[in-house]
């Protein structure tokens, strides 16, 4: 074997120079790509923590948690970790290469070439035959690619899309801290407060109601009077109170807007003005501790509140008012002075209010008084009508009157009332279904007696019967007497001029 | 001078991909003015060939197969032996014997080696599942180490040397199962599936009608040598490679890389040399396509006559009447590209 000429491959410097353009520039475009991928990703994550924090601040009332800086923070933090992450992730040439064949379609000549060139780089061995050839075989074909985004498929389309949605949600969900709070107890409160008014406006205006819910009693045998005629005064304290412990309500509900105010909004709604007036003391000394969001919220509920109850309570109203233009504009003094003479306040208008037990007392006490009133008429009717008398409760034979030994004024056999046989039927009156003696929200059958349940002397058990038109009702009023221990009485209905006739007969 | 003999590299490699492109061409050109169709026996075969592999061809018969063998024979210029295996036939029919000879000057005697009709280029061994398993055993070390053994001397095959085996898959009584050593030996496993009608009419058109032309050469033996050099020589990546490798260990039941499908249906998985097939298919296979360096299709191309062959079945699965080839489907589907 003669050899003429030996030539030393050239190395693949040319041929690398060219793979390292086209690697850069793919590394480039995938690097960005991988970058805006995982800021699509922090920005899910950075949007669903704004939901949190926003939720977390609608729940606690610390407008703090949604603040704008939070709000930012909670935002960039993921973002600015996701980038950092893809940064520090930022594609190799074998990776660029690996996903380039998959993506631009080059059947694997980019990751061939990339491991040839690191494998002549690597051992510093010359390049095998077809070395450079399939270099530039790849590097044409990577030149030929469509410049089509590298990571652009289907579930980097779907991520951007969620992204977006997750960002709509939680700009949305910054503004759930300004929505009220629902609050059980004090929803329940506010039914309890509704149940009274009710049953008090009921107590002052009963004809409403009379006509709201049909009962089964013939209304021609009761007499209509307006139970404002039992106790005036009593009423109309009532309804005071009832007033006076509604604006008090409306500042509670105004303080329970920011956390800070909640203790006071507590104490108010336990009825402990001292601590109440305690608590809003402390909360002015430090209302320089409050944000500005939570002076604002605050200043605008107790504004609300102000505007509420400055027909019921004035003097709360303009302390109200005051407070809430000191939050606005007005200095750390201002604000300390106004919430701290609201906190006095709090403490005469709690004085003039009475507890909620109290002020459901004296509501059935008002009831009482004008169902015990109706009856008495009632039963003195009917005693004058076996013996004539000059009232006008002779005409009305009193079917009602047999709750005779129904608990009022002590006038059970019969009472000293006008007896204008006017009045009302105590059953048609709701009220007295929905609050007991003591003010609860239970029903009180008015046409049950709890005396002693002595017989009338004129044997008048005799003119007691069933009525067959109340069958429902006596099934609830025997369970009613059930569960109060008393005795329903029966309505006769025979008429009273008949009644001689029917007792004869059986005798 | 660096650039310059850098271009002239790259232009005789260029040079060289495109001759053995070239080449190929014109040899299924050539094929193809006898045979119908089979366009996918007739690219198997040749790869078969210029990875220095055997090919089993497997089909009814009528189907074209020994024409098939004795065309590219025929185009290659190579020398061809048929050999038709029968079960009366010998290894020594097979690779020769050493035979007496009187010389005719008188006095001495000596033995002599009569080569067998396997010292040829092309071998096409028809209905070879017809020999007794001695006989086919014969041509072990004929087809992996490319030279006979005869007594105590070893006999080398002339190169090229191919075997064409041939088998009908129907007619099994009389017939002895390849063991599987004999069928491992197999580069690629082809079938020669019945033609379409269009197909069929050609045929019927072209074999009744004036006798054509005999196909043309188009490359000698020792050029079929140098372009399996080349073919050698594609660059194939670590991970590509690695694809193939994990096929192989995926047919395996028993390794932790094996398919659920290789655990459900295979008894035996495949051998190194099933690796070997599939990686040297695939770089001829990246060439015809166009390419210098091998991919992943190329692979998943080969990998199917490579390892239909080598896949041993359960019991439970040849019942059920599962074929290799949906195993090895299967696995395709299941062995992800990149590992």
């Amino acid at each position: 074997v003669q050899v003429q000429q030996v030539h030393r491959l050239p190395a693949l410097h040319d041929e690398l120079r060219q793979l390292s353009g086209v690697l850069t520039r793919l590394r480039t475009r995938l690097g960005l790509e991988r970058l805006a991928a995982f800021a699509l990703r922090g920005l899910v994550v950075g949007a669903a923590a704004i939901c949190g924090l926003s939720v977390a601040a609608w729940i606690s009332g610390d407008r703090t948690l949604a603040s704008p800086q939070t709000t930012l923070a909670g935002l960039a933090t993921p973002v600015l970790i996701a980038v950092a992450v893809a940064l520090g992730a930022w594609p190799s040439r074998r990776q660029t290469a690996l996903t380039a064949d998959r993506r631009l379609g080059l059947d694997e000549r980019l990751g061939t070439a990339v491991e040839l060139a690191e494998r002549t780089h690597r051992s510093r061995a010359e390049p095998r035959r077809f070395d450079r050839l399939q270099i530039l075989d790849a590097v044409a074909h990577a030149r030929a690619a469509p410049r089509g985004w590298l990571a652009l498929n289907r579930r980097t389309r779907t991520e951007a899309l969620l992204a977006l949605l997750a960002v709509v949600l939680a700009l949305g969900s910054t503004f759930l801290p300004t929505v009220p709070r629902p609050s059980l107890a004090r929803a329940s409160d506010s039914s309890a407060q509704d149940l009274d008014a009710a049953s008090a406006a009921a107590a002052l205006d009963g004809s409403a109601i009379t006509d709201a819910i049909p009962i089964e009693v013939d209304d021609s045998h009761v007499s209509a009077q307006p139970p404002q005629s039992a106790d005036p005064n009593l009423a109309s304290v009532v309804q005071q109170q009832q007033a006076q412990r509604s604006a008090l309500d409306q500042l509670s509900a105004a303080l329970a807007q920011i956390s800070a105010g909640q203790p006071t909004a507590d104490a108010i709604q336990r009825g402990d003005f001292a601590q109440a007036t305690d608590q809003l003391s402390s909360l002015a000394d430090d209302a320089d501790q409050l944000s500005d969001a939570a002076k604002q919220q605050l200043a605008q509920a107790l504004q609300q509140a102000a505007n509420a109850t400055a027909a019921t309570d004035r003097q709360l109203a303009d302390r109200e008012r005051a407070a809430s233009q000191a939050l606005n504009r007005g200095t750390y003094q201002d604000q300390r002075q106004s919430l701290r003479s609201l906190a006095d306040q709090i403490a005469a208008s709690g004085a003039r209010a009475a507890p909620s037990d109290q002020l459901a007392r004296e509501v059935g006490q008002l009831q009482q008084q004008g169902s015990g009133q109706s009856i008495g008429q009632g039963q003195n009717g009917r005693g004058q009508s076996t013996q004539p008398g000059p009232g006008r409760g002779a005409q009305d034979p009193g079917p009602p009157a047999a709750g005779s030994q129904g608990q009022g004024d002590g006038s059970g056999q019969g009472g000293s009332g006008a007896g204008t046989g006017a009045g009302p039927d105590p059953l048609g009156d709701p009220s007295q279904r929905l609050l007991d003696a003591s003010g609860q929200n239970v029903s009180v059958p008015t046409e049950l007696g709890n005396g002693s349940g002595v017989r009338p002397p004129d044997g008048s058990e005799d003119q007691t019967g069933t009525n067959p038109s109340a069958g429902p009702r006596a099934v609830s009023e025997a369970v009613q007497a059930q569960q109060t221990g008393q005795v329903a009485p029966e309505r006769n209905l025979v008429p009273g001029d008949q009644r001689p006739v029917v007792r004869g007969y059986f005798r | 001078m660096t650039v310059s003999a850098a271009v002239t590299q790259s232009s005789v490699d260029a040079a060289a991909i495109d001759d053995l492109r070239q080449t190929v061409a014109a040899l299924e050109r050539e094929v193809g003015r006898v045979i119908v169709g089979q366009q996918l026996v007739i690219r198997g075969v040749t790869i078969a060939l210029l990875g220095g592999g055997h090919v089993l061809l497997e089909g009814l018969p009528g189907l074209g197969k020994t024409l098939l063998v004795r065309t590219i024979a025929r185009a290659l210029q190579l020398q061809y032996a048929r050999i038709q295996f029968t079960p009366d036939l010998m290894p020594a029919d097979i690779l020769g014997t050493n035979v007496l000879l009187d010389r005719v000057s008188g006095g001495d005697r000596s033995f002599q080696f009569q080569q067998g009709p396997i010292f040829a280029n092309l071998i096409l061994a028809d209905e070879i599942n017809r020999a007794t398993p001695r006989t086919q055993s014969a041509l072990l070390e004929a087809m992996q180490e490319q030279s006979v053994t005869i007594g105590s001397i070893g006999h080398l095959l002339p190169q090229p040397f191919f075997v064409l085996a041939t088998q009908n898959p129907i007619e099994l009584e009389g017939t002895y199962p390849l063991p599987e050593a004999e069928l491992d030996r197999f580069f690629f496993k082809l079938h020669v599936a019945f033609p379409s009608r269009t197909e069929l009419a050609a045929i019927v058109d072209r074999t009744t009608g004036p006798r054509p032309e005999l196909p043309a050469a188009v490359a000698a033996g020792s050029r079929i040598l140098e372009l399996q050099e080349i073919a050698r020589e594609i660059p194939i990546a670590s991970h590509v490679a690695d694809y193939a490798v994990r096929l192989v260990l995926a047919t395996h039941p028993n390794l932790s890389e094996a398919a659920e499908t290789a655990r459900r249906n295979i008894r035996f998985g495949a051998s190194p040399r099933a690796a070997q097939a599939m990686i040297i298919g695939s770089k001829i296979h990246a060439v015809l396509a166009g390419r210098v360096n091998v991919s992943f299709d190329d692979v998943r191309r080969v990998a199917l006559p490579a390892l239909r062959h080598r896949l041993i079945l359960n019991y439970e699965s040849e019942a059920k009447g599962v074929t290799p080839d949906r195993v090895v489907a299967e696995l395709l589907g299941a062995v992800a590209e990149q590992g």
